[in-house]
């Protein structure tokens, strides 16, 4: 099979999940107990005639099945609801927010990547020695560590105590009058922390990975033919391990974004980083629910197509997958 | 009786010599013990599991007893009190008990869940199987923390059990697909082909066959999924979906927060608990699974 | 005589494990000469792929030469330096290897990898190389080579893909050539091809080989002289006749009689009892005595040393030669 049919295979296999996916959730938002008009509203004394209105509005008094394809309907619209809590269409607030976490999650995962495969290929190389050992436990402790705790301590040391970082948000006020220049250094004060505990356990993870895929190809019988043939140790390993072994890590960072967007939840909660994550636990909190089924439908298909380019990416660089 | 025994000498034909149940525990002890990682691991996790159950014993004061607020660690209060005036110590030992049971009870749940799908698909195969594993994907690849929150937040009551449940039933799909595929290449292989000759049915293959190899690696994943539902339940709590009346470390890191600046032992010693209980599980987790899979496949 | 290409004296491999030190290879001797083919026979786990790597320095952790010579062209290899020894890797000495599938980095293209070789001992330009690619493909009978070396090696059939490793081992002119285990795991119909194969080349390169494996049937087809091992050691060395109709030690023996044949009367396959030792810590014995129905009390406590009792012809067993002690010891 070539490429190409390739790519169009996959893409076809979204469709059956994007359902699949669009079902679970309105699943598990419509089993919430309780009137959703009430829930929404909140305690605001409203009339009844004007809650019957929004009911209506909304579909409530219809079966659910049919509540169901009007929902799919608009979301294949590029409706994603409206919020009636802050009265706002889903998308817009969206649209504000989705830069910030992606700026987040591709700091993070540019860092990650970078140093797991680093230390990852010297760990492997360097196998049963002091330095493997050592990066190893070290990976187990970063995977073992809570990220809003080392987030909340990080604050403390460096903003409380330190005074080196701001502890949240995004950018100082009034920093729009300086220069660019002042500008996007005052903003990159406030990414380092948030990135930096995401980048904590994104590493640990990679860095195990990395590691055991690279040990796997150097016990490959295609490693001792390199080095029979009088290459260079240095050239066997970046040339012909490398190579190889880094094809699974592509996928990883591909799919890395449902991991990420777990750990930004939290992160961009503690720092008031104002992106999608943040948004979330504030509308679960509140119970906006028109706006908590947007959101999650419009994360679900972020990760979709994450995976889908990590897909894709991974049968451009190995050959073999083209010819299943 | 006596067919049980016939049939278990004729169901021998490749295993010369199979240890009985109470010689290879001994040997993955054996196993265990050399590595010294998870002798720490499984130390912690000994150790979380005694203070959790003696609790009310070990701690030296009652969690709910409030005396002077916001004090420093000092001689009377080993890790200081909250802004509340309770005695930090006590809320954290208290506060093991929750996340073990939270821990265990979801592992609990998810085990049975993911035995269950897992070994449905792949005894029946076909379309059944290709439903179930187009779920086990779609559940798996949708990030955990949004997925637990929207389970969640849809409840009216908040509480450890109700995080518990949600856990345990969204965590079912990795080791579902595991057991899935251990099933199938169990299936095919030739002891089984063998019991099956002898006229073994269909359950008693299943139960007697393939379980106990599937429990190795379930015991390994649960291990190792105990951490996660721990750390979970402490930052769902953390970002407001749990009980905040609870002694959850979550809960006692979400109202240190608020005095960061002043009073730093609020948020240090419910983190260190979690965190070493996270790495003792870990630790632990991983000396299992090496421990065990070698004696799977070794000779 | 003139001297011989390869000689191997007392090598000495061991691998330092966790559970105890493996001798995988104990004291082993070979010679081949310019031109020859020498083929070293036993079974799984008897140090056959541990000399060849050996000879390449090939040995990595937990593995280690630990005594011996190995004389290449008159030159101990074990005394040169990393650099010296990449030089001669692909260069004067080549491997192959049993399953062809595993052994390409599949990556890369065929072609490429085989340029890879040819760069690194050849001076040639870019497009003498490439040209040096397609004749050594087309040599070994790959149709097509032009396009062919543009394919990955999951592309390639098994059968092709060993030959396109023989055209890497070959495609700078290296005098020895080990081939380990090269057809155990073809089709018979292939293996036929390849041992054409290696025949021919071995006339158009003038390249000695040593052929490993624990088939006589492929051994007779190609080799003049054939060694065979057992639990780390040399038992017997003779020139292919003799191995055949004269083989003295019961191992060899028992081999050769395993074998089953269309022109004798056989009733039973001749099986040999027992299982091949664990190399770790071997008692200080004859390693074959508990398999050996000739087995005497000596035999069980100290070690045979290869004697030469014939025309190029070698055994290590108590059977024969004098049963004193030679003057090295080894104890």
């Amino acid at each position: 099979m070539t490429l190409r049919t390739y790519v169009i295979r996959r893409l076809i296999l979204i469709i059956p999940t994007f359902f699949l996916i669009s079902i679970i959730i309105f699943v598990l938002i419509h089993l919430a107990p309780g009137d959703p008009v009430t829930l929404m509203i909140g305690p605001r004394p409203v009339p009844w005639d004007v809650r019957e209105q929004i009911r209506k509005e909304l579909g409530l008094d219809q079966p659910i099945h049919v509540q169901y394809l009007i929902w799919v309907g608009r979301l294949l619209q590029g409706n994603l609801g409206y919020s009636y809590l802050s009265n706002r269409p889903v998308i817009d607030m969206i649209g504000e927010k989705i830069s910030r976490t992606l700026e987040l999650m591709l700091a993070a995962n540019l860092l990650s990547v970078t140093i797991a495969i680093i230390l990852g290929v010297i760990a492997a190389v360097k196998h049963y020695s002091i330095s493997d050992a050592l990066s190893s436990l070290g990976a187990l402790i970063g995977y073992s560590t809570p990220n809003f705790w080392t987030a909340l301590m990080a604050i403390m040391v460096f903003s409380a105590w330190l005074g080196w970082l701001p502890p949240g948000g995004v950018q100082t006020l009034g920093i729009t009058f300086a220069s660019p220049f002042h500008a996007l250094f005052d903003h990159l004060t406030y990414l380092v922390l948030p990135t930096l505990i995401l980048v904590l356990g994104w590493t640990a993870y990679l860095f195990r990975m990395v590691r055991a895929s690279m040990l796997e190809v150097l016990g490959q019988d295609y490693i001792t033919t390199a080095r029979a043939k009088g290459l260079k140790e240095r050239v066997v390993i970046y040339k012909h391990a490398l190579r190889n072994a880094l094809l699974p890590v592509v996928t990883y960072v591909g799919y890395s974004i449902g991991f990420l967007f777990s750990g930004a939840a939290v992160i961009e909660s503690i720092f008031a980083w104002p992106g999608l994550g943040e948004f979330m636990v504030e509308v679960a909190q509140s119970r906006d629910y028109p706006t908590l089924m947007g959101l999650s439908m419009m994360i679900a298909i972020m990760v979709l197509l994450a995976n889908l380019c990590a897909d894709i990416a991974y049968a451009i660089v190995d050959p073999r997958i083209r010819y299943d | 009786m006596t067919s049980r025994l016939s049939a278990e000498s004729e169901e021998k034909p490749e295993e010369v010599y199979k240890p009985s149940r109470a010689t290879r525990v001994f040997m993955v002890w054996r196993k265990l013990k050399k590595s010294k990682l998870a002798v720490v691991g499984f130390g912690t996790v000994l150790l979380v599991s005694v203070v959790a159950l003696l609790a009310p014993i070990i701690a030296p004061y009652d969690p709910e007893w409030r005396g002077y607020t916001s004090r420093p660690p000092s001689m009377e209060h080993w890790l200081g009190t909250d802004a509340m005036g309770r005695d930090m110590f006590s809320l954290v030992i208290y506060g093991a008990r929750i996340s073990l049971y939270v821990g265990l009870g979801a592992v609990l749940i998810e085990v049975l869940i993911a035995l269950g799908i897992g070994m449905i698909a792949g005894y029946f195969g076909g379309k059944i199987d290709e439903v179930l594993m187009r779920i086990t994907d779609v559940v798996l690849t949708l990030p955990t923390l949004m997925l637990l929150i929207l389970a969640v937040s849809m409840f009216e009551v908040r509480g450890i059990h109700i995080i518990t449940m949600v856990m345990g039933l969204l965590g079912w799909p990795f080791m579902a697909r595991v057991v899935r595929s251990e099933f199938l290449s169990l299936r095919e292989s030739t002891y089984v082909e063998a019991a099956r000759s002898m006229g073994a049915t269909s359950w008693r293959i299943i139960v007697r066959h393939i379980l106990p190899n599937i429990l190795s690696t379930i015991i390994v994943l649960a291990t190792m999924d105990i951490p996660w539902y721990i750390f979970y339940e402490a930052t769902l709590t953390f970002l407001g979906f749990g009980d905040p009346f609870s002694f959850s470390w979550g809960v006692l890191l979400k109202k240190g927060y608020l005095y960061l600046q002043t009073a730093w032992w609020m948020i240090t010693f419910p983190g260190l608990a979690l965190f070493f209980t996270s790495l003792g599980f870990n630790l632990f987790g991983d000396g299992l699974r090496d421990a065990l899979d070698v004696t799977e496949r070794g000779r | 005589m003139s001297e011989p290409l390869l000689s191997i004296k007392d090598l000495k491999t061991y691998f330092f494990t966790a559970e105890g030190v493996v001798k995988a290879v104990d004291g082993v001797h070979l010679k081949i000469d310019v031109g020859e083919v020498l083929g070293l026979v036993g079974e799984s786990g008897c140090g056959k792929s541990t000399v060849a790597l050996s000879t390449m320095r090939l040995i990595r952790h937990p593995g280690k030469i630990v005594g011996g010579e190995i004389r290449f062209e008159g030159e101990n290899l074990l005394d040169k330096s990393e650099g010296e020894m990449r030089k001669i890797r692909g260069g004067k000495i080549s491997i192959i290897f049993q399953n062809p599938m595993s052994s390409m980095n599949p990556v890369f293209t065929v072609g490429s990898q085989i340029a890879e070789a040819i760069k690194l001992h050849q001076n040639a330009q870019k497009h003498e190389i490439k040209e040096k690619v397609v004749e050594i493909l087309d040599k070994v009978g790959i149709p097509s080579p032009r396009e062919r070396m543009k394919d990955y090696p999951h592309e390639y059939s098994g059968g092709m893909l060993q030959r396109a490793m023989t055209a890497m081992a070959l495609s700078c002119n290296a005098k020895l050539l080990i081939a380990d285990e090269p057809t155990t795991n073809l089709d018979v119909t292939i293996q036929a091809q390849i041992l054409e194969l290696m025949k021919t080349l071995r006339k158009e390169f003038d390249a000695s080989i040593l052929l490993i494996g624990h088939d006589f049937g492929v051994i007779s087809e190609l080799c003049d002289k054939v060694a065979v091992m057992y639990a780390g050691k040399l038992v017997e060395h003779a020139d292919l006749t003799t191995i055949f109709k004269e083989a003295k030690h019961p191992y060899t023996q028992a081999l050769l009689g395993s074998i089953p044949r269309l022109d004798v009367e056989t009733e039973r396959l001749r099986i040999i009892p027992g299982m091949v030792p664990r190399l770790i810590n071997p008692p200080p014995r004859c390693r074959f005595y508990p398999r050996c129905e000739y087995a005497k009390g000596i035999c069980s406590k100290e070690e045979p040393q290869l004697i030469e009792i014939g025309q190029d012809h070698s055994v290590a067993c108590f059977l024969y030669g004098s049963t004193e002690k030679p003057d090295h010891q080894h104890r």
